[in-house]
């Protein structure tokens, strides 16, 4: 008798050192906790270059915070904005502040481009030109130099006809924003507004970034406001700061809701305050253990991984309940005897319906699976190997809430002997399964959006106001050689162009309006060659300039000529930097680029854009919001289907258990799924992926209801248990349907809806009727 | 009458207050103008002339007639060149910052918004009998550009401007025969 139970203790303290020594190793890691929810999403299964787009796309803007200081004068918007960004800048989260550009800068930018005037040129002047239409160049000329107003006239021997000044002229930067003394100013705006924009040097995910970059700001938010300066912002790190902040307010809220009346529940039924530790003991080692595991195995924990999981309190509570409950009634070496098949079969059914998430291609499903199997595993462990030790000298004794249960349950109809209950069960599977069936799908990510109205409204203004561009939705050609997509860009842009007019589309940005393919900037050479021969003589004519001035204007012209635009150089010069993204890639054997497009694209736009791009081989339009609603839709149809294998496989080990008993076992989930899904059809206008993974969870908890209750032949000590175990997963659960984020949301509802119906049905299913306690 | 309401600083003890007793703002101006253009690369210099009329606040229309003819619209949202009455270009200045900057300031010019001046330059000059003389110096660095310098004089009406530019080029325009 000494031998096993020591081999027991030595057992239940390795696996505890074990668990301890995966959590501090996980805590020594740095954990980091995750909430956007595109990396709960799968990678994209489409082709390297189009992920690698995605990829510096998604990138360049969840690492870009914009902020916009305006104020009803100038002074005052300018001082703030420098002040501001003098002190942001000294942030060491901060690897690139732009807000301000002097002089030699923009001299610099102006030198680099000049001596390629005649070889890049303006899309008004290429057209002049193509039509023939070279008078009204020369007249433009002779006018600019009448007009009052002088706009950067270069010299009329360099550039007779003000090319490089129309060029310059009509060369828009990325954003609507102009040098104004120094610093960038917004253009088009009622009151003087300026920008100041940083690129994190970290994760925008990161909480140590957050709340460097977001604190200093907000430090500032007091006086800019007594100030009279408004200040508004976009980028990815406010989302992510909201998100965070909004889960773990939900998590202290709801969380501690849940926590308390559990806490109160058992405290009243057990009627002594060692229950509660002795059950939140397993929780607490589950959970630590699974987030330790999903740390190290992932790098980080989603928060809805941690939510999901952290719910995983509802099943692994079962262990500890049904392992307390039986104590009651059971001498101490007996009840693992007693029950361990149960918990064994119950652990089973769990596993296997959690592993098989991780066969799905979502990252965050494969987390979640990652985090509910161990957590499963280790609160399992926890209560087969530390409770008998811990309730080793318990008294056995009937709990009197028992014998309360037993009178509620024994006032409640059985299906068995009712014909109208089965009836109704009957019809009410009908009108669940036409809704069902009836039902649209939600997968649009855009409904699962988890920030704030506010700052959506906010980060639109801001982008409304900047004519920012959208990271989703692009064109990506791709093609053998970059001369060969600036020439296809270049194909394309009258297309944009006639969008454009058509109003269909605002704006977009492609890198051949900046750097011209060598083709297009040999056709322009050319057509100003023309234009020289043939009016430039004219022209100095009317101002009476010598003709030797003539010879040395067509001198300058032959020198220009020479210079011709490479990609190489391009990337040297200063105002390619912000274009620079507009490449994805480019050697010697492929390149690649992008066309982004301003605002949000409309639906006709859209569908002119791929029908252009179908017509296309090299062009692809790539729409990441609609990837990933498809994305979901197709992953929730795989995921239907693997739920439903899972379950096949545990159907088959329980049939061959419980024979003719198992309709008690299988019914209850089955049906309280299908009444749930019903219920969420009307309540919820359609189903996604979070309600089905919500489902797995009633199917679990409904499982293990039925398993351990035909496991002691439906003793009143396990009724108890489950009853109790439904309580405390409703109110770990069924409580996140108040949550604001719509993702929780989805899942406490159909958790709520699920476990309520799976215990009804239980109830009604169940095969005994007799009061009192009903010892095997 | 309106022209003068910046604020003086140098000499003459003048202010924003004596200033603003000596002009008032008129709603409607016209008159005629002459125009000289010095380019100091070719060391020559383009005459033009012709009438304007402006709508304070709202817009400027300047016709030159001499040795071309031109109609150049102007408003604080867009420049539309006109001739033989037909609309060549319009250049929208939502879309065009840089010329908006021009645009604005000859706006300010002709039609007195010191406070939207006072953004663009720094201000001095004298105030005697009426008389007076302006010069503005870019604060704007990157301003300096194009315009280094403008010199404004006048009574109770803006008489002559010059534009000075960077490489040496620089407008001269006399107003006359004004008439509100």
């Amino acid at each position: 008798m000494k031998n096993p139970l020591t081999i027991s203790v030595l057992a239940a303290i390795s696996w505890l050192f074990f668990a301890l020594v995966v959590t501090v190793s996980a805590i020594r890691s740095g954990p980091t906790f995750d909430s956007s929810i595109m990396s709960l999403l799968p990678k994209s299964d489409q082709q390297p270059v189009v992920q690698m787009a995605v990829e510096q796309m998604s990138d360049r803007f969840s690492k870009r915070l914009i902020l916009l200081l305006s104020a009803d004068n100038e002074g005052k918007a300018r001082a703030a904005t420098s002040q501001l960004a003098g002190d942001l800048a000294t942030l060491l989260d901060i690897s690139k502040i732009d807000w301000h550009i002097d002089d030699k800068q923009i001299e610099r930018i102006q030198q680099e481009s000049y001596p390629y005037r005649f070889s890049i040129l303006d899309k008004a002047s290429r057209e002049l030109l193509l039509a023939g239409k070279q008078k009204q160049i020369q007249d433009r000329a002779l006018l600019r130099l009448y007009n009052p107003l002088s706009m950067g006239q270069t010299s009329l021997i360099d550039d007779p006809f003000g090319l490089f000044t129309e060029m310059s002229l009509t060369r828009k930067n990325e954003l609507n924003i102009q040098a104004s003394n120094s610093l960038l100013k917004v253009t088009g705006t009622e009151v003087p507004t300026y920008m100041i924009m940083l690129t994190l040097a970290g994760d925008p995910f990161s909480p140590a970034v957050q709340e460097k970059v977001l604190g200093e700001i907000t430090a500032h938010s007091m006086s800019l406001k007594q100030a009279g300066i408004t200040l508004r912002m976009s980028g990815m790190l406010l989302h992510a700061e909201a998100g965070a902040r909004q889960a773990s307010h939900e998590i202290s809220t709801i969380g501690i809701g849940s926590l308390l009346g559990i806490i109160v529940m058992i405290l009243w039924v057990f009627r002594q305050f060692r229950p509660v530790v002795l059950m939140l003991f397993p929780v607490v080692v589950g959970c630590l253990t699974a987030a330790a595991v999903t740390m190290l195995v992932f790098g980080r924990v989603h928060l809805i991984t941690f939510a999901f999981g952290a719910g995983l309190v509802g099943v692994s509570i079962d262990y500890a309940l049904h392992f307390l409950c039986e104590r009651h009634a059971s001498s101490s070496g007996s009840v693992l005897r007693k029950i361990l098949p149960g918990l064994l079969l119950g652990l089973f059914s769990s596993v296997t319906a959690y592993a098989a998430q991780a066969f799905t291609p979502f990252p965050g499903l494969q987390q979640m699976a990652v985090f509910s199997v161990v957590g499963l595993v280790a609160s399992w462990l926890t209560v087969v190997l530390w409770f008998p030790l811990l309730t080793n000298n318990d008294a056995q004794r009937t709990l009197t809430a028992v014998n309360k249960l037993d009178i509620v349950r024994h006032y409640f109809p059985r299906v068995e002997g009712s014909p109208i209950l089965i009836v109704l069960l009957l019809i009410m599977v009908g009108i669940s399964v036409t809704l069902i069936i009836g039902s649209k799908s939600l997968d649009d990510i855009r409904l699962l959006q988890t920030s704030p109205e506010s700052l959506l409204m906010q980060e639109k203004e801001v982008q409304k106001i900047l004519g920012g561009s959208s990271s989703s939705q692009f064109l990506l050609i791709d093609e053998d050689s970059l001369e060969e997509c600036l020439q296809k860009e270049e194909q394309i842009i009258p297309l944009l162009d006639s969008l454009k007019e058509q109003g269909l589309l605002l704006g977009y940005q492609a890198v051949s309006q900046q750097l011209p393919s060598y083709q297009r900037q040999t056709e322009n050479i050319v057509l100003i060659k023309q234009l020289y021969t043939q009016h430039l003589n004219s022209f100095y004519d009317k101002l009476h300039i010598a003709n030797e001035k003539l010879l040395e204007a067509s001198s300058t012209l032959e020198q220009a000529t020479m210079f011709q635009l490479s990609p190489e150089l391009w990337l040297k010069q200063q105002e390619s930097e912000m274009w620079q993204d507009l490449i994805v890639t480019y050697d010697g054997e492929a390149a690649a680029t992008i066309i982004r497009f301003t605002g949000i694209i409309s639906d006709d736009a859209k569908q002119k854009l791929m029908g252009l791009a179908n017509k296309d081989r090299g062009v692809t339009y790539i729409d990441q919001v609609q990837n990933i609603s498809d994305l979901m839709s197709n992953y929730r149809n795989v995921f239907t289907s693997w739920i439903v294998m899972a379950y096949f496989c545990v159907l088959l080990v329980l049939v061959f258990r419980y024979k003719t008993q198992v309709w008690r076992v299988i019914l209850p989930p089955l049906l309280a799924s299908l009444f749930t899904l019903a219920l969420l059809v009307h309540l919820e206008q359609g189903l996604n992926l979070f309600h089905l993974m919500a489902l797995i969870l009633v199917l679990g908890i409904g499982l293990d209801m039925g398993i351990f209750l035909a496991e002691t032949g439906e003793s009143s000590h396990t009724w108890l248990a489950v009853s109790l175990s439904t309580y405390t997963s409703l109110l770990a659960f069924g409580l996140l349907a108040l949550s604001d984020t719509p993702v929780l949301h989805h899942f406490g509802l159909t958790v709520l809806i699920g476990l309520v119906a799976v215990l009804l049905l239980a109830l009604i299913m169940r095969k005994n009727n007799t009061i009192g306690v009903v010892q095997i | 009458m309106y022209i003068l309401l910046w604020p003086i600083i140098s000499s003459a003890d003048i202010s924003v207050e004596k200033l603003s007793n000596i002009v008032t703002s008129p709603e409607y101006l016209e008159g005629g103008f002459s125009q000289e253009k010095y380019l100091s690369e070719l060391e020559a210099t383009l005459s033009s002339s012709g009438v304007f009329s402006y709508q304070r606040d709202s817009s400027i229309r300047w016709e030159t007639l001499e040795p071309i003819k031109n109609v150049l619209m102007m408003s604080p949202q867009s420049i539309i060149n006109i001739q033989g009455g037909i609309e060549i270009a319009k250049m929208d200045l939502k879309s065009n910052p840089a010329v908006a900057i021009f645009s604005d300031i000859f706006f300010s010019v002709l039609t007195a918004e010191w406070e939207t001046l006072s953004t663009y330059f720094s201000l001095s000059g004298t105030l005697v009998d009426e008389q007076w003389q302006v010069e503005l110096l870019p604060v704007d660095k990157s301003m300096t550009q194009v315009m280094s310098r403008v010199a404004l004089k006048g009574d109770t009406l803006l008489r002559e401007l010059i534009f000075y530019e960077k490489n040496g080029d620089r407008t001269t325009i006399h107003f006359e025969n004004l008439s509100q």
